[in-house]
């Protein structure tokens, strides 16, 4: 029906217009008619054009029609710094598209919280509901690994004494090597090993016996050879 | 003195760096009244001066919309009564 997608886009326009208002407002006009809302905050009209570039989200490729980009509002409740008042929790409302920096306002949680919707409420009671049992499994989790790094750490340090065994080991092992090597007396007196092959042995021993035998001769032609 | 800057940082020794010079300049400069957290010249929110010196309050703060906020730095000056706080992204480790 053309009449009620019409009156979002209206409101959207008159709460832009609404919007600008408070940012003026901001910039020291007076605006007395916001009773609950603490503070209107919102970044400067003219530089909030500027976006940053390096910044590369999905929804920067967005087109720039609000009913086809996607609209970020959220509600930020600060925690409470220390000595703060319970009463007076800061709410921080936004409103951003792309990755322009947001519209933002300051409202305290006392005075937004009558007029959140139904729905808002529901999430935040579950938030709260889950925040024990969220906070047990963190220690749990917390636990875990601390039984995990001191589990790792006897290891290491087992693992550390077993090499630091092992190479001591080593080391007396390599020591008794080389003194054993060191204290070995060579006999320059001893004859010489005897060889490991007996053929050649054996054939040895046959040249030498033909050796003998042509002895003479030979001895003769070196004569000879001598002689020339 | 005006437009001084100041760069906190999260070790807790320099933490109270701020609050010491702030004492420093009290004789020369009013006490803040209010604080502006700026980013890439953008005023983001408006704070209590308490609020903006409290570093860790704004990473909070800023985190869900900037999530450089986690590791950046924050530089104050003030220009009258106001504390003006500009987080500083961090470049990123190189190699």
């Amino acid at each position: 029906m053309p009449e009620e997608t019409a009156t979002p886009k209206e409101q959207v326009q008159e709460n832009s217009v609404i919007e600008d208002e408070e940012i003026e407002n901001e910039e020291g006009k007076t605006n007395a008619g916001k009773e609950s809302v603490v503070e209107a905050k919102a970044a400067m009209p003219n530089t909030n054009q500027t976006r940053s570039l390096e910044r590369k989200f999905a929804r920067d490729d967005e087109p720039y029609d609000f009913e086809k980009c996607t609209v970020l509002v959220t509600l930020q409740l600060m925690p409470l710094r220390d000595g703060q008042p319970l009463n007076t929790r800061k709410v921080l409302i936004t409103a951003r598209t792309h990755s322009y920096a947001p519209y933002t306002m300051q409202i305290s949680w006392d005075d937004l919280t009558p007029r959140l919707p139904n729905e808002i409420h529901s999430l935040i009671e579950r938030l709260q509901f889950e925040l024990v049992q969220r906070e047990a499994e963190q220690r749990a989790r917390e636990q875990a690994e601390q039984q995990r790094q001191a589990a790792l750490k006897a290891e290491s340090e087992k693992r550390r004494a077993a090499k630091k065994q092992k190479s001591s080991s080593e080391a007396d092992t390599n020591k008794k090597n080389t003194q054993a090597k060191h204290s070995k007396k060579i006999d320059l007196n001893a004859p010489p090993a005897l060889a490991e092959n007996p053929k050649t042995l054996s054939q040895e021993n046959e040249n030498q016996i033909v050796i003998k035998d042509v002895e003479p001769e030979v001895s003769a032609s070196s004569v000879q050879m001598t002689m020339f | 003195m005006e437009n001084e800057t100041i760069t906190m940082t999260d070790s807790n020794d320099e933490q109270a760096k701020p609050v010491q010079d702030a004492t420093e300049n009290s004789s020369t400069q009013p006490q803040p009244t209010k604080a502006k957290v700026m980013f890439e010249q953008t005023v983001l929110f408006e704070l209590e001066p308490d609020e903006a010196r409290d570093t860790e309050y704004l990473r909070k703060l800023l985190e869900p919309h900037y999530s450089a906020a986690t590791d950046a730095k924050f530089e104050y000056r003030q220009e009258g009564d106001v504390l003006i706080a500009t987080m500083v992204k961090q470049n990123p480790p190189k190699g």
